[in-house]
């Protein structure tokens, strides 16, 4: 599979690179690839089809696209509409109904009764994976045997039909796993550990002085591990000399990345697939850094995985653990995908638990890292919240300090249209909650005072959709909520009757704002003008006066 | 039946390799996880009956002890290797065995595994002990050289069919887990397998 090959490539090193260490990596990468890795493996890393090379997955997916579009799929598409429908409005009756009724006249067989997802984090997450599970289970039986989706392979069909299905569902089912407290005390605990680096965590065979001390002393510490501390794939590979290479920083960049991207992606079987990528991007730095041969078991894997997670600092990584183990299906947590998130979860444990006891380091050093840590991120926090101060000062508003009563002001004097739409976009979760636009009322004051008002609605933004900047918890960037424009990306074939309300309602809104924004400007641009008249006018006036004067002289 | 099982053990006892010994050997045609060492799925067979085994390979630190019950809360089984040059990773064995017993409870097979048989002449572990051990706590008792592949099969083996005769004793017939991820106990869930061949009650070779 020379594109697995390639694809893998850019990912490692980019485009550049060349020497030694690259051709030593080069081998790896090919040993990993034809030798190493089974074919089920190579599906599992790069996908079947679906998830897999960039190329191949877009075509799977577009495919079953193109397929839903085809009238005689009409059938299956009004299925899905009604069944996301039912979704949202909570009418779980009226799904399990339906899905009782396709039981009796055995269209599909019904494996699912009574099997809840016990691993969920919460009852009603668990609730709403049981009706998805169910749901898919039972369309990919029928969608396998209808005659417009005869030409894909039915293992292709349940992951694509998934991906669609969740990410149809997923600002729900988002929601249910989402827990903006334990993603902050995650965030706080790894801006605090910032310092940590391979010695803390003895990943040997990653740490720079490793590969010191291994050339100076020589393979003392290897004779101990002869009896077999590491597994070999010659097995006479443990002899000769400690030198090894350690990761070049490309290497170490991809299971960052990817860590990365599970927040990026929507669907449980695309995060799966990242998480996938980590480990294995993991084991390929390990196994780069490690003797020709050896072969990294849990004992290095852990403690880089540990590493690479603070590297990252994935934003808001908790919660889409819990999303993976709430929604993905029981058979893709089978077999290693099960077996990484639990590493995840356990890693996560450890980064909770850590005090200086579970590292190499003294306990003052410890300390004194955290300090630093927590400095350098007071330090960002107070940097934003000047640029926030700035701001403000710019647009010269004088604004009540307490949140509360600012609050009522603002909320007296909504536009009831706009506050229609933003509680439409609020329950379809488009929009973060409490998302309340600035009040007319006070924008018309400040304009009538000459003040500037597009500074209100950044700052407004920045702030969350909460008015003053007092009632910021975090102050990192990263965690403002911003209205989500979810037809952004949208083709036309990926829009449903259904979404017609909520695009409307985003359509409506932006246009409220566009063209509450026009009208500032026009109205700046009025007084401009004016203003410049009239120094023009006294400017002429005065040259007059003075023309006189002379003529008078 | 899936069956899952830990694999426990100090750092440098040689679990990563007794795993990796065994996916080379039996499962070079098939082996799902060069790339990582430290999971492998195998299908073994005891006793006419078929079975998956999911083996998870521990981080065996110290440091990372307390993470234990996130792997093996929801295993079937587990292997416990200690190096016979090595007395305090025998300490580690009996810890864990302790800990497995009391979170997991009687459900779980255990099996001990003294590695590195290969370097007898440097044997720090006390036969005796550890044996009387073992049958004090139920267990099974290996010797087994990743170096020299010697003892893993068998030891593989007796774990699998222990664990096939626990789950059938518990749940008769066709049994199926709910492999991966963690949970707690008695999760497992009944279902008519419709494979037929898991149903034959047969006694799986086992002490």
């Amino acid at each position: 599979m020379p594109n697995a090959e390639n694809a893998l490539k850019v990912m490692l090193f980019g485009g550049g690179g060349g020497g030694e260490d690259r051709e030593r990596l080069d081998a790896i990468i090919h040993d990993v690839l034809e030798e190493g890795m089974g074919k089920d493996e190579r599906e599992e890393l790069f996908g079947s089809g679906l998830e897999g090379t960039p190329s191949e997955g877009r075509s799977s997916y577009d495919d079953f696209l193109a397929t839903l579009e085809s009238p005689s799929a009409a059938d299956t598409v009004k299925g899905m509409m009604h069944f996301v429908k039912c979704f949202y409005e909570g009418t779980v009756g009226e799904v399990e109904g339906r899905m009782e009724m396709l039981r009796r006249k055995k269209i599909a067989p019904w494996q699912f009764e009574g099997e809840e997802n016990n691993f969920a984090v919460n009852k009603e997450a668990a609730k709403a994976a049981k009706m998805l599970h169910a749901y898919l289970n039972l369309t990919v039986e029928a969608i396998t045997n209808h005659p417009s989706f005869a030409d894909q392979p039915p293992e292709v069909l349940g992951s694509v039909l998934e991906m669609f299905i969740m990410r149809k569902c997923h600002p729900r089912t988002w929601e249910l796993s989402y827990d903006p407290d334990k993603d902050s005390a995650m965030k706080d605990r790894l801006d605090s550990l910032q310092w940590m680096n391979f010695e803390h965590l003895d990943i040997k065979c990653l740490s720079e002085a490793t590969l010191r001390r291994g050339s100076s002393s020589g393979g003392g510490e290897l004779e101990e591990e002869d009896g077999g501390g590491r597994p070999s794939i010659e097995s006479n590979a443990s002899t000769g000399s400690t030198k090894s290479i350690s990761p070049p920083e490309d290497l170490w960049t991809v299971p960052l990345e990817a860590l990365r991207q599970v927040d990026v992606v929507k669907s449980p079987v695309e995060k799966l697939e990242k998480i996938m990528l980590a480990s294995s991007s993991i084991t390929v730095a390990l196994r780069a850094a490690l003797e020709p041969g050896e072969m990294p078991g849990a004992d290095d894997f852990l403690p880089a995985l540990i590493l690479a997670i603070v590297h990252a600092n994935p934003p808001r990584f908790s919660s889409n653990l819990d999303y993976v183990q709430n929604f993905a299906q029981e058979r893709q947590m089978m077999s290693e995908a099960g077996y990484v998130l639990t590493h995840m979860f356990s890693a996560v444990q450890f980064l909770q638990m850590l005090d200086a006891s579970s590292l190499s380091i003294s306990k003052e050093d410890y300390e004194a890292g955290i300090k630093t840590c927590k400095e350098e991120a007071e330090r960002k926090r107070v940097e934003a919240l000047a640029k926030l101060e700035r701001n403000k000062s710019w647009g010269g508003a004088t604004r009540g300090k307490e949140g509360g009563e600012e609050r009522e002001v603002i909320s007296d004097a909504i536009d009831p249209e706009m506050e229609k739409i933003i509680k439409l976009l609020e329950e379809k979760g488009c929009v973060p909650k409490k998302f309340r636009p600035v009040s007319a009322r006070k924008v018309r004051e400040m304009r009538q005072k000459g003040e500037l008002t597009e500074n209100l609605f950044q700052e407004y933004l920045a702030n969350g959709g909460e008015s003053g900047s007092g009632e910021r918890k975090n102050g990192s960037m990263d965690k403002i909520p911003r209205p989500t424009y979810r037809f952004l990306a949208a083709e036309p074939s990926n829009i449903r009757v259904s979404d017609i309300p909520d695009l409307l309602a985003e359509y409506k809104g932006l246009v409220k704002t566009v063209e509450g924004l026009l009208n500032d400007r026009r109205v700046m641009e009025k007084e401009k003008r004016r203003l410049e008249m009239e120094k023009e006018r006294t400017m002429l006036e005065k040259r007059r006066e003075h023309e006189q004067e002379d003529s008078c002289e | 039946m899936r069956l899952k099982v830990v694999l426990l053990g100090e750092g440098r006892v040689g679990k990563t390799s007794i795993l990796f010994r065994y996916i080379r050997n039996e499962f070079q045609e098939k082996q799902q996880s060069t790339l990582q060492a430290s999971y492998m799925d195998k299908t073994v067979e005891v006793g006419g009956t078929k079975a998956s085994l999911s083996v998870w390979d521990t981080a065996g630190q110290e440091r990372f002890h307390a993470l234990g019950p996130i792997y093996y809360r929801d295993a079937d089984g587990a292997l416990l290797v200690y190096d016979i040059t090595d007395g305090d990773s025998f300490v580690k064995v009996k810890k864990w065995t302790k800990e497995l017993r009391k979170i997991v409870g009687p459900d779980i097979s255990i099996c001990i595994a003294g590695n590195k048989i290969d370097l007898e002449r440097n044997r720090q572990v006390n036969e005796k002990e550890v044996l009387e051990y073992a049958k004090s706590v139920g267990a099974s008792h290996f010797y087994t050289s990743a170096k020299q592949n010697l003892g893993l099969e068998e030891c593989f083996k007796e774990l699998a069919g222990k664990m096939i005769k626990r789950k059938k004793e518990k749940f008769g017939g066709g049994v199926k887990g709910i492999g991966g991820m963690g949970g707690k106990k008695g999760k497992l869930v009944v279902i008519d397998d419709e494979g037929g061949g898991e149903k034959k009650k047969k006694g799986g070779g086992c002490c």
